[in-house]
């Protein structure tokens, strides 16, 4: 009877869309949303499966815990990834190899592990989906933002159309450890371009909803598990990633669940976490160090389980020994170029670095934040520094509010050692959010629920204004109303370029993005997207001095898409001006020259000019 | 964006409405969204919402003579013969689909414009403004393109050369030339000018026989009877041909 009840409610559902005279949500637009849904969620269960497998194997004891849920979904995307590993270094990143692994994930559910869903209560569940929900338009409509086009679904994408693993200095990012990204391939292989983003929407909720159990299960109160939920809800760094494909939050998820392991005692369990942690980005360091500092384990079970998790990391180390690059590259390992290179300028970052800045950190961070600025690039609700000194005040009475205010000290430590950029403190942010919740067990918790709920309301529309923008101006392009192409002419300025490329090179092309970062929704094989300070560019034209255009040939590339780059000095005032010139523009002058005298312009749209290089065959 | 206007025989400067990407003929200045702005009474002009609406589309400057409008657009080519309101699209049924970005070349009722011709590069096509059928102009391997077009001629670059061609009689010149590979050329009265890069930096050669060559690149030429205007580094020069 049940399920006549929702495939009636499903058939209505469909009959009104199909049917609608005003055509509001086009047929095409929804089933290519379902698709990427679908998609989504047959993914996440396999992902579920697997992982409830494997600790079912390794750690079952952590599968009756109310957050086993969570450790089986980051033990799943462990495997996924280094499933995806083995495909892409076989060259099987297609579709039958990665139908196998979906289904060998999925067989997972077969040794029939015990997972329950979180239990969460009624208005958690209820508020978090109404605050994340309208997120799931920006999911749904055609991706802008410049880190998911070079690299969280340009590298997935360029290993899709090789089949394999891509890497060196050609394709840089994708020599980093790609646990995310090849489940984001699988996904993108099968629901497009947006699954990935459905996906990281998913295990976004996923986070607040472990955030409320840790602050049930280890500080004892749901309310302060909630209140970190809340504090996260309320801050522009989280909520503009969560809709978007990335791996900051994911991170945060993953460092959480080793969290709650470490807290457990479960050596196995914190070994499967924190390895997954790591390998999905390195910012997880420091509040990782803080869990193994914690952990209710004995030191020997510490190190065991700490090897464990390097374990898990020692394939995508070893991948790059095999190909003849350095371990961490591409974060170090360069070879040497005529001018010596910074892989990030630090000072780039936040408000200053010298003694007096760093004390004043926590205050700007808090009050001086600004979204659109390289002064921290993000902004956090300001409930988390009416909460901060009473969770120092739980913290100094002992328990697990101490050893979680350790972590978060720790991994905010890590982050103020690396660039001050809000984003990067994703994966500590969940635990400096508990670590103040726990300040509601202490004092008088209905004046500071007020005092918080007052300063997070005001501090709402500073996090939220521009979400709520971006979310609206998505409407028409997930409605159908509006055509992909023109939502893109009008957000990713030089789009023009991308779609002429697309309707106008050869289809076995190889395109160079030369300080542009435009790579997910060009559909030819490329090389060498940056975005930024475009380091992958400026070391390609330094590393070969007056022949990077030719060096591009020798690699195979036949055409060139050129952003108009332009390095400012007073955008970089703590390098010499001098500096400024040999490490930045000259590359720019450099490629310039070459493109002049050796390259054939074929298109140009705003400020991206589309080039055929000396060597590529006639055609455009 | 165009928003004066300079002649080199006066000095006269004219303000014209901020015009993005315009066509240029004989004393008139068009874009889809403006119409035809005349230099001698700018403020005259009657902007059109028939052909702003209609040409929407357009990926490069337009093309304009007496004779009508030409529009490249994303898979067509949309032509407006003078006094008609009914604008012609040609593209589809054996016509390839424009280059984008090549503006279309109009020499009094002839219209050519860059096809993408496939494996074998670009070509060109024409047609007349005010009827007929496109037919391909020059094609082949490697690129034809960088048509242009003054009066009675018509101009374009092809492999190694550059062709030059009197619409009146359809007879071709055709010079030796290596361009193409940036900046388009310039045509004036049967004689083109174009960049070439045959030394060791960019210089500018044109059909009659002048060259502007120098230290640095010489680039963007653009040619009006004896005057030859273009760019060396961030400066703009004007060289004046001497008498013949």
């Amino acid at each position: 009877m049940r399920i006549l009840i929702w495939l009636f409610g499903i058939g209505v559902t469909v009959a009104f869309v199909t049917t609608d005279p005003g055509q509001t949500i086009s047929w095409t637009t929804a089933q290519t949303h379902l698709l990427a849904l679908v998609t989504t969620l047959a993914w996440s269960a396999a992902a579920l499966g697997a992982g409830g497998a494997l600790l079912r194997r390794m750690a079952p004891a952590i599968l009756d815990t109310p957050t086993g849920w969570a450790h089986a979904l980051i033990s799943g995307l462990l495997l996924w990834g280094l499933g995806g590993l083995v495909l892409g270094a076989l060259g099987l990143l297609h579709t039958p190899g990665i139908v196998v692994l979906f289904v060998l994930m999925a067989a997972g559910w077969l040794v029939r592990p015990r997972l329950s869903l979180p239990t969460l209560g009624l208005v958690a569940p209820v508020v978090g989906a109404a605050i994340l929900g309208p997120l799931l338009l920006v999911a749904l409509a055609p991706p802008t933002g410049t880190d998911a086009l070079y690299y969280h679904l340009g590298v997935p994408l360029q290993m899709l159309m090789d089949g394999e693993l891509v890497g060196g200095l050609l394709h840089p990012q994708g020599s980093r450890p790609m646990i995310l990204h090849l489940p984001y391939a699988a996904l993108i292989h099968g629901g497009g371009l947006t699954a990935p983003a459905i996906f990281h929407l998913l295990l976004s909720g996923a986070l607040l909803a472990l955030v409320v159990q840790v602050g049930e299960q280890h500080l004892g109160k749901r309310s302060a598990g909630a209140a970190a939920a809340l504090l996260l809800l309320g801050s522009w760094t989280f909520m503009s990633e969560a809709g978007r494909a990335g791996n900051d939050v994911i991170t945060g998820l993953a460092v959480l669940v080793a969290l709650d392991a470490a807290l457990r005692g479960n050596g196995r369990a914190l070994a499967l976490a924190a390895g997954t942690a790591w390998s999905l980005k390195y910012t997880a360091t420091g509040p990782l160090i803080g869990i193994f500092l914690v952990a209710q384990l004995p030191w020997r079970g510490r190190i065991l389980s700490g090897l464990g998790a390097v374990a898990c990391v020692l394939p995508w180390w070893g991948r790059n020994l095999i190909e003849g690059m350095h371990p961490f590259f591409p974060f170090v390992g360069w070879p040497e170029t005529s001018v010596p290179m910074a892989f990030q300028y630090m000072d780039k970052y936040g408000a200053g670095r010298g003694p007096v800045d760093f004390l004043l950190l926590p205050w700007r961070v808090m009050m001086e934040a600004e979204i659109d600025s390289f002064r921290f690039m993000g902004r956090l609700n300001p409930a988390l520094m009416v909460l901060a000194p009473f969770g120092l005040w739980a913290a100094i009475k002992g328990g697990p509010a101490r050893r979680i205010a350790i972590v978060a000290l720790a991994g905010a430590s890590g982050w103020a050692f690396g660039p001050h950029w809000l984003r990067y403190l994703l994966p500590t942010l969940p635990l400096l959010a508990l670590a103040a919740a726990a300040g509601l067990s202490v004092g008088r918790p209905r004046a500071l629920g007020a005092a918080a709920l007052l300063a997070g309301l005001v501090g709402v529309p500073a996090n939220w204004l521009e979400i709520s923008e971006s979310v609206a101006d998505r409407i028409q392009v997930v409605s159908g109303q509006e055509s992909p192409e023109k939502f893109l002419s009008r957000e990713v300025r030089g789009f023009g370029a991308i779609a002429w490329a697309n309707a106008h090179l050869p289809a076995d092309a190889q395109v160079a993005l030369l300080f542009s970062w435009s790579s997910a929704h060009l559909n030819r094989r490329q090389v060498l997207g940056s975005v930024e300070d475009h380091v992958p560019t400026r070391h390609w034209i330094l590393h070969h001095p007056d022949r990077a255009i030719a060096a591009l040939v020798e690699a195979g590339v036949t055409h060139a898409m050129v952003r108009r780059a332009r390095f400012l000095p007073k955008a970089y005032p703590f390098l010499d001006p001098g500096v400024v010139d040999a490490q930045l523009q000259a590359p720019v002058r450099e490629l310039e020259e070459q493109l002049l005298m050796k390259a054939n312009l074929i298109h140009q749209d705003g400020p991206v000019r589309v080039y055929r290089l000396p060597s590529a065959s006639p055609g455009p | 964006m165009v928003d004066t206007a300079v002649s080199l025989t006066t000095g006269a400067v004219v303000t014209l409405p901020a015009m993005d990407r315009p066509a240029l003929s004989d004393g008139v200045v068009y874009t889809p969204a403006q119409g035809h702005v005349t230099l001698k009474k700018p403020s005259a002009a009657k902007p059109s919402a028939f052909e702003r609406t209609r040409f929407a589309g357009r990926t490069a400057a337009p093309g304009i003579s007496s004779a009508g409008v030409a529009v490249v657009q994303e898979s067509a080519l949309s032509l407006l013969a003078s006094g008609s309101r009914v604008v012609r699209s040609v593209g589809g049924s054996g016509t390839p689909v424009p280059m984008g970005w090549h503006p279309p070349a109009v020499s009094d009722d002839w219209v050519a414009w860059v096809v993408d011709g496939g494996p074998s590069g670009a070509d060109v096509w024409w047609i007349q403004m005010a009827g007929g059928t496109p037919t391909e102009l020059d094609g082949g391997p490697g690129d034809q393109h960088h048509v242009v077009a003054q009066g009675q001629w018509l101009a374009w670059v092809r492999p190694e050369e550059v062709v030059i061609m009197d619409t009146t009689d359809h007879s071709k010149t055709t010079v030796s030339a290596q361009t193409g590979f940036s900046a388009g050329l310039s045509l004036w009265q049967g004689v083109a000018c174009w960049e070439t890069r045959e030394g060791a930096d960019v210089d500018i050669a044109c059909s009659d026989g002048v060259k502007i060559t120098g230290d640095g690149h010489q680039r963007w030429p653009s040619r009006w009877d004896r005057w030859l205007l273009y760019r060396d580094g961030d400066t703009v020069f004007l060289h004046t041909v001497d008498s013949p």
